[in-house]
């Protein structure tokens, strides 16, 4: 027996080899093949998608046929005019052919895209930004009036007070949409790396393109986006205290305790809040 | 004279030694030839991820990269900041007598919030780059591992290699004892 094991023994270990070498072949062939759509769908570019040829289906002619020797490596059917009766050969010994179809094409996450997410906010905050200044401008401006100091140095100086608040609101909302755009930056990276782990756990490169393609969809999809604070909020709180106390009575604000809608021994500060103007304007 | 039986059994022992020496041989060789293999296979691996992908990365590492990715962020956000300052967004309202001090000073703020806003710039990008390669180096890691898992059938497959030798061997052996038995 032991002879017998000698002589055909050695052929099943080999079988056993290369069946795993050809199966880590496989393996490699569709990690590769999964990181070409995955790149293409996060980075722009296209990869070519087959079909398995249903069993029964007749043979055409015009049609090219492909062969699949191992998982993702597709190729022509050996000649042109041997397609019919290699066609026929291999449906009849169940073996898979596949026709191409049209590539997928997919434009990716490119510095475009993230510009615009950076543009879209931009866009979306100046005009609420215009807004807000108009209403504070108009409001200094009832104020300086009643005050009877329209031309004066007090009100150049309470415009340029609005005009630096105003430009530095422009740079503030300027970083705010880069920021969006960079998070939207780690965004797309996180789900390539899913999509990726995805690929090297199931070892199916159709399922983690679909994921990709999911997860990139949903990453376009735009975000829920807060309006703007009132941004000059801080400097009309300043003036309207400087409107109720008049020159020469204006409390000292203190760091801590009183002052600023805070404890006052001697006065009660009513809370200022431009964003809802009150009664008396 | 040797007597024939005595003839038979040397030529059965012959047969099983020679079996045996070019079975061992053609094993030794296979399982020398294996590990070779999967030390060549490695050692590519490691090379290309060398080679390829991390000596690559590495310029893109360094303080001049930094540099120039800060000051080119910097420049980006500049231009947009320019832009931004530079739009009018409510119609008549008066520019106040302090207007160019205050473009001044805003210039000078923007300038250095830009400067400042690079470092993140570069910061972004670093992190990008680093996940890249990573990436790539994972994949090369993931291979090598797969490649690595196949040495036991490897070594398996040529534990048998002289097998057959072996059981040729054996074969004239036990013709030989049959024929010294008949």
């Amino acid at each position: 027996m032991s002879i017998l094991g000698d002589l055909f023994g050695s052929s099943g270990s080999n079988d056993a080899a290369k069946a795993a070498t050809r199966a880590e072949k496989q393996r490699q062939a569709l990690i590769n093949q999964g990181m070409t759509g995955i790149n293409a769908v996060y980075g722009g570019g296209s990869f070519p998608t087959y079909t398995q040829v249903a069993k029964g289906t007749a043979f055409d002619p015009k049609a090219q046929y492909y062969t699949a020797p191992s998982a993702g490596q597709y190729n022509p059917l050996a000649k042109q005019k041997d397609n019919a009766a290699s066609y026929k050969n291999r449906m009849g010994k169940n073996r898979p052919l596949y026709l191409k179809g049209q590539d997928q094409t997919f434009t990716g996450f490119q510095p475009d895209f993230f510009n615009q997410a950076s543009q879209a906010y931009i866009n979306y905050a100046l005009p609420q930004l215009s807004q807000q200044y108009k209403a504070a401008y108009d409001t200094s401006q009832y104020g300086l009036a009643s005050q009877g100091l329209l031309r004066s140095s007090a009100a150049d100086q309470a415009r340029s007070n609005l005009d630096l608040t105003m430009g530095q609101q422009k740079l503030s909302i300027a970083d705010t949409g880069r920021q969006q755009s960079q998070d939207l930056q780690k965004q797309v990276e996180n789900s390539r790396q899913q999509a990726i782990n995805n690929l090297y756990q199931t070892g199916d490169p159709t399922q983690a393109i679909q994921s990709a393609i999911g997860q990139a969809s949903q990453i376009q999809a735009p975000s829920f986006i807060q309006p703007l604070s009132n941004a000059f909020s801080g400097i009309m709180n300043q003036y309207a205290l400087q409107q109720l106390y008049p020159t020469g009575q204006q409390q000292q604000p203190s760091p801590v305790g009183y002052g600023y809608g805070g404890y006052n021994p001697y006065y009660s500060t009513p809370t200022m809040n431009f964003n809802t103007p009150p009664a008396y304007y | 004279m040797p007597t024939p039986m005595l003839g038979q059994a040397g030529m059965s022992g012959i047969g099983s030694s020679i079996g045996g020496i070019f079975g061992n041989i053609e094993t030794n060789n296979a399982l020398d030839a294996a590990t070779r293999n999967a030390i060549a296979k490695q050692r590519q691996s490691i090379a290309q991820g060398y080679n390829q992908v991390f000596m690559p990365s590495l310029p893109g590492l360094g303080a001049e990269a930094a540099t120039q990715q800060i000051a080119q962020g910097a420049g980006q956000r500049m231009q947009e900041y320019s832009q931004l300052l530079e739009q009018p967004l409510v119609p008549n309202v008066p520019q106040s007598a302090y207007g160019a001090v205050d473009q001044a000073k805003l210039g000078v703020q923007a300038n250095a919030q830009a400067n400042l806003g690079g470092y993140s710039d570069w910061s972004l990008n670093q992190m990008i780059n680093q996940i890249r390669t990573k990436q790539e180096l994972d994949k090369i890691s993931n291979f090598a591992k797969g490649n690595a898992a196949l040495l036991p059938f490897n070594l398996n497959a040529a534990q048998h290699a002289g097998d057959t030798a072996k059981g040729v061997g054996s074969l004239v052996d036990m013709a030989a004892m049959f024929g010294a038995l008949l």
